[in-house]
């Protein structure tokens, strides 16, 4: 079988080794009083465990033999009371350190769970589940009856051996030594059984380690197997484990089988040896009948705890290399850790930047390279880009989930790594795909832990759109998540992973958008939503959706973990048609900033060309049903029905003067449309200028995207600069002056035909 | 789709292949004429060779059909990029794929078994539109001769079809072919519009 290493859990091959003890050891010292209490009992015990044959030896020497039958009966009380007395340490002693085992068990599976926490993702990516599962649990175990049958009753069982052999070489040492004769043989068969079990039991325990590995996936997978017919051959791949982990038992039953006779076998040489050579004594009148009897009884309790050693050994290997690979893992060292000294950031502006940064999750094989990237405060950013071209490998650097291989990532300017991660964390919020929705209430799937007022969660909610829906849940916000949220809805889970972020408001927006589909309307909600969120936040967005890709500041497109274009140049094919655009205008008294190529500031050269197509493709399609006999020339045309008003707002800050068609399709209420307005206007325009300037500027934008009457357009000439709002910088005409022409021409040359406009449903309005 | 090969149970006599109930028909029968790319991938920790051949007796042939399969699923160009190939470990649950590999697997694993039904349940929604548009051109042969569900959300996905049926909220709300719902200016075309524009934009990214 050619099977990766990777469900294996091989025992460590190591056994008794001394610091592991050690350190196992140090769990017991919380609780040492239990432990020594229980100690002292177990002394107790296995000095209690010597009187019974010494009181059968008074009995029979002083009184049965001497035919004195009035102290028997006290003797037989004291047997009787020793034996209680047995019972109750016995009880005292289990029941102590039972609790303690309980308690450091406790204690060991937090602290691997605390550990688990630290750990970096990769970490995860190398250990399956199944296998992190069985250290907190199985292994756990396992080392918690090394305390509990293990280290102390060991002790125990040390102390019963050396009294026995103290007491006996007392009563008659050569007698006692005659008995002793047989340990080597003991040692012979004990070591023999040793090295077999040990190996038959590693056996055991690879075998069961597969058949879990093996029925994890399987019954995980159960539809694919079912789908492709694979019930045979699996389970014959299962018979062959399953076989093999039987056979892996047999093995260790032989052992067993053989060990404990062969045990027996010498006890009873022993018993055979005392009562031949006590016997001749006891007929020779050198020992007592009384000694012979307890010496008999003395040997049966003398090989007890012997083979309980020995059968503790498997126990106990068990143990030690559960406790090995416990501490194998409390020893992984978070590959991404928190520096000595974090440097702390007063205040978070949200600057992000990616520096030379070379990366890869296996050596050798890079997935990122050279990445240069800086996202300016409240900008945002969308990485396009194949499957497997390194987009979510950038997010991951960004929130440390790995570190990078060469180059850095900053945040602030200051390197991931310097920053504190519980701050660099907190200034990031991560929206993914696929929301993970822990179990609890919606509300408290929104707060996440973090002490956010109702109050906030709801504005939130409301602001995402996601409130009417949990609203609409039968015990609203305190409604229980269930099974990961099965009952809600992908684009539901969608806001309320937004309404998550946003409540937590994050300097740092980093969006996986999803890409399955949902419903048109909720589609729409959705990048509401998403505008709210992006507003005023650094922002990366892994974009799938172009009505998404039009509200970034920059676009990123990346090529098998390189940066093959970017900002203006993703517009690759198109470029011509870009060139010809005009820049979009600086709102009065902004300081004029030149990004992405001349394109002007806010919006980058891709989501103008987006906006400039599907216009483009509006156009066409009013043009068609205007018929030929359409009076205007008609260059643009923005159409309400496709939920971006904003458009408009695009056409009249940098592109020409748009038709509005929006008679049929009154669908956004107006608090929505202004919403989407100030949000395209505030972006559109330059992040220096005064935030009241700014405002005012964007206002008057959004009051003339709003006036039916004024963005129209009939002919090249009206396309002058003259026309446009007053608003603008027409020194920005003198640049590209040819932009609507190019537009124009472009739109003409789709059809062949002239432009013709729906010029009546405009103007009816 | 999870009714076709019986992975749920439909009511008796609603669920026919070639007229007969699935139900009358033997299991393996059934599920042997069908190729299912599941929405979700499940991939098992074997090599990704191993991953395609999942439904395949072993046979001499069976290396033969996995680069065919890997071909047409276009995961041939994927698996020229591993380290060892076909041979190529996938780790537990496919973690060492990315999204689009782990789908590009999981419907060469359904095309490897030749099946004359072969549905694709919403399994192209997480590779790009570029390299769904190869997948498809690579399928249309092998489509033309098999019953081919696709399920999508993407117009794109869907337009070739014979037959388009609009499903909402269970029901079916509008069948027919592509050009027909257009015509009909109903949903379907409400989804059309929107998607072309994207999809043109995609291109020319």
């Amino acid at each position: 079988m050619t099977k990766p290493a990777f469900h294996e859990d091989d025992p460590v091959d190591k056994s008794y080794d001394r610091t592991l003890l050690r350190r196992l050891l140090r769990y017991l010292r919380p609780y040492w009083a239990p432990v020594l209490a229980s100690f002292l009992l177990i002394v107790g015990m296995a000095a209690l465990d010597l009187v019974g044959p010494y009181l059968t030896k008074i009995a029979i020497d002083r009184y049965i033999r001497q035919g004195n039958a009035t102290g028997l009966d006290r003797i037989a009380l004291l047997y009787l009371g020793a034996l209680f007395l047995a019972f109750v340490v016995r009880f005292g002693q289990v029941y102590l350190l039972q609790m303690t085992g309980q308690k450091v068990m406790m204690d060991l599976r937090r602290e691997i769970y605390a550990h688990l926490q630290r750990l970096h993702v990769a970490f995860f990516d190398q250990n399956p589940v199944g296998r992190l599962m069985t250290r907190v649990t199985t292994d756990v175990d396992a080392v918690n009856e090394l305390f509990t049958s293990g280290v102390v009753t060991v002790f125990g069982d040390l102390f019963t051996l050396f009294g026995i052999m103290g007491v006996m070489m007392a009563m008659n040492w050569k007698l006692a030594l005659v008995t002793f004769s047989v340990i080597p043989l003991f040692f012979v068969v004990t070591n023999w059984f040793r090295a077999g079990s040990r190996a038959t039991f590693r056996e055991v325990r690879r075998w069961v380690a597969r058949i879990n590995a093996f029925l994890q996936e399987n019954i995980t997978g159960m539809p694919v197997v079912q789908l492709f017919r694979r019930e045979a051959r699996n389970r014959e791949a299962f018979a062959a484990i399953n076989r093999q982990h039987t056979d892996a038992n047999l093995a260790q039953i032989f052992y067993y089988a053989v060990f404990y006779p062969a045990i027996e076998l010498l006890a009873a040489l022993a018993t055979a040896l005392i009562i031949l050579y006590g016997g001749w004594r006891v007929m020779a009148g050198t020992l007592t009948l009384g000694a012979l009897v307890a010496f008999i009884q003395y040997s049966e309790r003398f090989w007890r705890p012997i083979s309980d050693l020995s059968e503790k050994f498997n126990i106990l290997q068990a143990a030690m290399a559960s406790s090995e690979r416990i501490f194998t893992l409390l020893d992984t060292e978070p590959k991404v850790v928190a520096p000595a000294q974090p440097v702390h950031l007063s205040k978070v502006r949200g600057r992000v930047g990616f520096e030379k940064v070379t990366f890869g999750y296996q050596p050798g094989t890079p997935v990122l390279q050279d990445i240069d990237l800086t996202v300016e405060p409240g900008k945002s950013v969308a990485l396009v880009g194949a499957t497997g071209a390194g987009k979510t490998s950038i997010i991951s650097l960004l929130t440390r989930f790995y570190d990078v291989q060469q180059g850095r990532v900053t945040l602030d300017g200051v390197d991931v790594r310097a920053l504190d991660p519980a701050q660099l964390r907190s200034s990031l919020a991560l929206v993914l795909q696929d929301v993970h929705l822990f179990s609890g209430t919606i509300a408290s799937n929104i707060r996440l832990g973090s002490a956010i007022a109702d109050e906030r969660v709801r504005e939130a909610a409301r602001a995402v759109h996601a409130h009417r829906f949990i609203e609409a849940l039968p015990q609203g916000y305190e409604t229980e998540v269930r099974e990961r949220g099965a009952t809600l809805s992908v684009g539901q889970k969608q806001l309320l992973s937004f309404a998550r972020a946003l409540a937590h408001d994050p300097r740092v927006l980093i969006l996986d958008e999803a890409t399955s589909s949902v419903d048109t309307e909720t589609e729409a909600l959705i990048q509401d939503a998403l505008k709210v969120l992006l507003q005023g936040r650094t922002a990366i967005v892994i974009a799938h959706r172009l009505s998404t890709i039009q509200h970034v500041d920059e676009i990123l497109v990346l090529h098998k973990g390189r940066v093959r274009e970017r900002g203006t140049q993703a517009a690759g094919a198109a470029r011509p048609l870009l060139a010809a655009l005009p820049a979009p205008v600086q709102g009065p008294g902004a300081a004029r900033r030149p990004r992405g190529g001349g394109l002007g500031p806010g919006l980058s050269g891709r989501s103008l060309l987006l906006a400039v197509r599907e216009q483009q493709h509006d156009a066409a399609r009013d043009r068609d049903r205007a018929g030929p006999d359409g009076d205007a020339d008609v260059l643009l045309l923005v159409d309400v029905e496709f939920q971006r008003p904003e458009l408009r707002l695009v056409a009249l800050l940098g592109v020409g003067e748009p038709v509005i068609d929006e008679g049929e399709h009154p669908r956004h209420d107006q608090h929505d449309c202004d919403c989407r307005l100030h949000a395209v206007a505030s972006r559109a325009l330059p992040a220096r200028s005064e935030g009241a300037t700014r405002e005012r500027v964007a206002r008057s934008f959004i009051v003339a995207a709003k006036r039916p009457s004024v963005p129209r357009l009939r002919s090249t000439a009206a396309r002058s600069t003259s026309t446009r709002p007053r608003t603008r910088n027409s020194g920005r005409t003198a640049k590209r002056p040819s932009a609507p022409a190019a537009v124009q021409a472009d739109a003409r040359g789709a059809t062949g035909r002239r432009p013709a406009a729906a010029a009546g449903s405009a103007s009816t309005k | 789709m999870g009714l076709i090969p019986r992975l749920f149970e439909a009511p008796p006599g609603t669920v026919l292949v070639d007229g007969h109930d699935v139900r009358d028909l033997p299991l393996a029968t059934l599920r042997g004429a069908v190729g299912y790319v599941p929405q979700e991938t499940f991939l098992f920790s074997e090599t990704v060779g191993e991953n395609v051949a999942f439904g395949l007796p072993p046979a001499d042939d069976r290396d033969e059909r996995v680069r065919w399969a890997a071909g047409v699923s276009q995961l041939s160009k994927d698996v020229a990029d591993f380290p060892k190939g076909l041979d190529t470990f996938v780790g537990e649950r496919g973690i060492t794929l990315s999204g689009g590999q782990k789908q590009r697997t999981a419907l060469a694993r359904a095309l490897a078994i030749d099946p004359p039904i072969l549905i694709l349940d919403d399994a192209l929604a997480s590779v790009d539109t570029q390299t769904e548009e190869d997948i498809l051109r690579g399928l249309r042969g092998v489509m033309a001769t098999r019953t081919t569900f696709l399920v999508s959300h993407r117009v794109s996905t869907v337009r070739d079809a014979d037959l388009i049926v609009v499903l909402k909220e269970g029901r079916i709300v509008e069948r027919g072919s592509h050009d027909e719902l257009i015509a009909r200016g109903g949903f379907y075309a409400d989804l059309h519009r929107r998607q072309l524009l994207e999809d043109e934009m995609e291109k020319t990214a």
